[in-house]
C-alpha cells in the first residue's frame, strides 16, 4: 500500500481546477441552481463540454484510439471530484464519460463506436437513461417495455419514468424486452427525435429536478441501433452500473460546503463551541471515510480486478456521508437552509432524492449481504 | 396520577377539527396543476369553529380549555401543513392576554389579525443594518399582518409597519411563502418579558405541529408499502421496509406520549415544565424530520415527485425546528434544567 498523488496527478487536479474557473460564468449559481438534470445546466455543459474537450479534459482516461489520452481510473476520479465540488458542469455529460462511452466501447459495433464515441468525446450531446419504469423501480428486472423485432429493425412500445434529462437529450440508453424469459432484455441505443417519442415532465420537488417519464409508441428503430447481442441486456446493465455505482463522488461538493459553513461559523464566533466543532469534525471525517471507501474501488479498477461488493459500500458510505453533511448544515446554518438560492438549501434539495438515484439504500444495502457477508438471498 | 387518555370532550375536539381539515384543506391541495392553496381562505370558518380562541381563558373571551385541547387541534394542523401563521395567531392571543391587552386579543380572536411567526436573521455579515434595525424572515406573510418575534426571554408582537424593507424569496419550502424584511424593533405593539410559561407553551404547541407531521408522515409511508409492488410483492412484507415503517411509529407515538405530558405538566404550571417541554420539542421534531426522510425513503422514485406528499413533511419540518428554539437548543435546555424527581 502507497497513497500518494504523483507529481503529474496534482499538475493535473491543478490544471482543472483552474480551468473550470476560467470556464464558469459569472452567474453559474443561477444556471446550476436546478442541478445538473434541469435544461438551464444540461444546455449550459453543451458549451463548456466542448471547451473542456478542445484542452483535452473530457475524456482524458478513454485510450487515445478513441480520441482519450490513455490516463487511468485515478485521472477519470480527479475529473469527477473537481467537476463534483464545482457543482458538476459537465452536467449529466459526465454519463457519457463515465459509463455509457465506455459500454459502448465494450459492447459495440465499429459503427457504433465511431458514430457515438466521437460525438460524445466533442461535448454536444447529451444523453439519459432509460431504465427505471413505473412497475420497474428497484425491481428493474420487472420492466415491460417491448421491442419487437419487424423486418428490418425493431418497433418499441412502453414508457420510462424518472428520467432525468429527457427533455434535453439526443440519445437514450434504453433497456427493453426482446422476449417472453425474465433475462430477455436488450439494450438500444435510440435518437430521441425519433417519431413516437413523447416527453412528459415529472415536477420534481427535490433533487436536481429535471425528471420525466418517456412515453415509446410503435418507434421504429433499425436492428444496429442495438447494442450487443439480443438479449444480452443483463451483462450490459451490469458493466454499465458497475461503472456508474461507484459514481458520483458526492463527498467533494459535501466536504466544499462544511468548509464554507466552517469558516462563516469562525467568524460569528460560534465554532468556539465544542459541540459544532464536534458535528463538524464528524460530517467531515464522514465525507473522508466515503473518499477512502472510492478510492479503494478505483485503486481495485486501476489494478483491473473486477468489480466487487467494495462497490456498494463505497455508495453506501458516500450517502451517510451526504446526510450527515446535509443533518450539519440543517443545525448550524439553518436560515440558509430555508433560503431558495443558498448553496446549503441546493445540496439539501439534492440529497433528499440522493438514497434513491442509482440503486436505493435498501438494495445496496441487500447487494452487500449477499455479495460480502455471503447471506442467503431474500427472493 | 396521569390521564394520557383523551376524554370523550376532548375525542370530539380532535375528531371535528380532523373532519374540517380533511375535507377543506387535504394535502392534496399542494399538488402541482392544482388552483394555489390559500388556507387564509378559511380563516372566518376557523374562527367560527372556535379554534382561535380555544386555549384563551374566558375572562379574555375565549372557550376556556387548556394547552392540552389546543395541543390535539395542533397536532391536526401538523397533519394538514396548515399555514404557520395559524399557530403564530394562537399564540399571538396568548402574548397579548398574558400582557393584559385585552382589546388586542379580541381583534385576533375575531380573526381580524393574523400573526406572522418571524425568525431574526444572525447579523454577522457586512450588510448588518445600523442601530435598532434588524433583518428577519417571516413566513406566509400577508400586508398588515402583526409579526411574531421571539426574544430573549420573551417575546413580541410587532405591527406590519416595523417593516422598513422587504422582498420576496423562494423557500426550501415551496408551500410557504417567505419574506425577508428589514424591521425597526423600537415599538412594539406587545412586549412579555421573563416569560418562561409561554415560552414553555410555545415549545408544545410546536411539538404537538410535529408530531402531527410525523404521524402523517408515517401514514403515507405505510400506506404506500401497502399497495406498492415489486419482486412480486407488497414492498410492505419487506423487512427492510416494514422495520423502517415500524420504527416511525415509535418515534411518533413516544414523541406524542411526552407532548401530552409536557402540556399538563405546563398547564399546572409545574416546576419542571421546562424540562418536559424541551424534551417534547426534541423529540418531536426529530420524528418529524426523521419519518419525513423515511417516508421519502419508502416512496423510492415517487418520493421526490412534487405530486407526492412525502417531500413536504421534509421541508416543513424545517420550519417548525426553528420556531421555538432548534434541537440543539432543546438540549441545552435539558442539560440546565433540574432533575424531574
Amino acid at each position: 500500500m502507497d497513497f500518494r498523488w504523483t507529481e503529474e496527478q496534482r499538475t493535473f487536479r491543478h490544471t482543472l481546477r483552474q480551468t473550470i474557473q476560467a470556464l464558469l460564468p459569472h452567474n453559474w449559481d443561477v444556471i446550476s441552481r436546478g442541478g445538473p438534470g434541469a435544461t438551464e445546466q444540461l444546455e449550459f455543459s453543451r458549451d463548456f463540454c466542448a471547451a473542456i474537450s478542445e484542452r483535452g479534459l473530457l475524456v482524458p482516461h478513454w485510450p487515445a484510439q478513441y480520441g482519450g489520452a490513455d490516463m487511468g481510473p485515478w485521472e477519470q476520479f480527479i475529473l469527477g471530484e473537481e467537476m463534483s465540488a464545482a457543482g458538476e458542469p459537465r452536467a449529466l455529460q459526465y454519463m457519457n464519460v463515465n459509463y455509457i462511452g465506455p459500454t459502448i466501447m465494450a459492447f459495440g459495433s465499429e459503427a457504433q463506436k465511431h458514430y457515438h464515441l466521437d460525438k460524445i468525446r466533442r461535448g454536444r450531446t447529451v444523453w439519459c437513461q432509460g431504465f427505471s419504469e413505473p412497475d420497474a423501480g428497484s425491481d428493474l428486472a420487472a420492466l415491460r417495455t417491448r421491442a419487437e423485432k419487424t423486418g428490418s429493425g425493431y418497433r418499441i412500445n412502453g414508457n420510462k419514468v424518472w428520467t432525468s434529462g429527457a427533455q434535453c437529450a439526443d440519445f437514450c440508453l434504453l433497456l427493453a424486452r426482446t422476449g417472453s424469459g425474465k433475462s430477455a432484455i436488450s439494450v438500444f441505443l435510440v435518437a430521441m427525435d425519433s417519431p413516437g417519442i413523447e416527453v412528459r415532465d415529472i415536477p420534481a420537488a427535490v433533487g436536481g429536478g429535471g425528471f420525466h417519464e418517456v412515453f415509446f409508441t410503435d418507434v421504429e428503430v433499425p436492428a444496429e441501433v442495438r447494442l450487443g447481442g439480443e438479449d444480452q441486456g443483463w451483462d450490459i446493465v451490469r458493466y454499465a452500473l458497475q461503472h456508474e455505482r461507484v459514481g458520483v463522488p458526492h463527498y467533494a461538493k459535501s466536504g466544499e460546503v462544511i468548509d464554507k459553513v466552517v469558516a462563516e461559523l469562525k467568524r460569528s464566533g460560534e465554532f468556539d463551541n465544542p459541540l459544532v466543532r464536534v458535528r463538524a469534525a464528524r460530517a467531515k471525517a464522514a465525507c473522508e471515510a466515503a473518499r477512502m471507501l472510492v478510492y479503494r474501488v478505483i485503486s481495485q479498477r486501476a489494478q483491473g480486478i473486477p468489480p466487487t461488493a467494495d462497490t456498494n459500500l463505497a455508495r453506501l458510505a458516500t450517502i451517510k456521508a451526504q446526510r450527515m453533511t446535509v443533518d450539519f448544515l440543517a443545525e448550524l446554518a439553518p436560515k440558509q437552509l430555508l433560503s431558495g438560492g443558498s448553496e446549503v438549501e441546493a445540496l439539501y434539495r439534492y440529497a433528499i432524492a440522493i438514497p434513491m438515484a442509482s440503486g436505493a439504500t435498501e438494495v445496496q444495502l441487500d447487494l452487500v449481504a449477499r455479495n460480502f457477508l455471503d447471506l442467503p438471498r431474500a427472493h | 396520577m396521569y390521564v394520557l387518555l383523551k376524554n370523550e370532550e376532548q375525542t370530539h375536539i380532535a375528531d371535528s377539527v380532523q373532519q374540517f381539515l380533511a375535507a377543506e384543506l387535504p394535502l392534496e391541495r399542494w399538488r402541482p396543476n392544482t388552483p394555489a392553496a390559500d388556507d387564509r381562505q378559511h380563516w372566518p370558518q376557523m374562527q367560527a369553529l372556535g379554534w382561535l380562541g380555544l386555549g384563551i381563558d374566558e375572562q379574555h373571551g375565549g372557550v376556556g380549555y387548556g394547552l392540552a385541547e389546543e395541543i390535539l387541534l395542533l397536532r391536526e394542523c401538523g397533519r394538514y401543513l396548515l399555514t404557520p401563521t395559524f399557530m403564530a395567531t394562537l399564540m399571538a392571543a396568548h402574548i397579548a392576554a398574558a400582557a393584559d391587552q385585552r382589546r388586542l386579543v379580541e381583534s385576533l380572536l375575531a380573526g381580524e389579525h393574523c400573526a406572522a411567526p418571524t425568525l431574526l436573521l444572525p447579523s454577522a455579515n457586512d450588510r448588518e443594518p445600523a442601530g435598532n434595525d434588524a433583518n428577519a424572515y417571516v413566513f406566509d406573510y400577508r400586508a398588515g399582518d402583526l409579526l411574531l418575534l421571539e426574544e430573549a426571554g420573551g417575546f413580541a408582537l410587532y405591527r406590519s409597519d416595523a417593516i422598513k424593507q422587504s422582498e420576496q424569496r423562494p423557500c426550501l419550502d415551496d408551500s410557504l411563502a417567505l419574506t425577508q424584511v428589514t424591521l425597526a424593533l423600537t415599538d412594539p405593539l406587545c412586549r412579555v418579558s421573563e416569560a418562561e410559561s409561554l415560552q414553555c407553551r410555545w415549545r408544545v404547541m410546536l411539538a404537538a405541529l410535529n408530531c402531527g407531521l410525523a404521524e402523517a408522515a408515517r401514514d403515507h409511508a405505510v400506506a404506500y408499502a401497502k399497495v406498492r409492488e415489486q419482486f412480486g410483492s407488497a414492498i410492505g412484507k419487506f423487512q427492510a421496509v416494514k422495520h423502517k415503517c415500524s420504527d416511525m411509529a415509535v418515534r411518533a407515538e413516544l414523541a406524542w406520549a411526552q407532548t401530552m405530558e409536557a402540556a399538563l405538566d405546563c398547564q399546572h404550571q409545574q416546576a419542571n415544565a421546562v424540562l418536559k417541554s424541551a424534551s417534547a420539542k426534541w423529540l418531536a421534531t426529530d420524528a418529524a424530520h426523521r419519518n419525513a426522510a423515511d417516508c421519502v425513503q419508502v416512496h423510492g422514485g415517487m418520493g421526490f415527485q412534487a405530486e407526492c406528499n412525502a417531500q413536504l413533511f421534509v421541508k416543513r419540518a424545517h420550519l417548525y425546528d426553528q420556531l421555538g428554539g432548534t434541537m440543539a437548543q432543546q438540549l441545552h435546555h435539558l442539560l440546565q434544567a433540574d432533575s424531574p424527581l
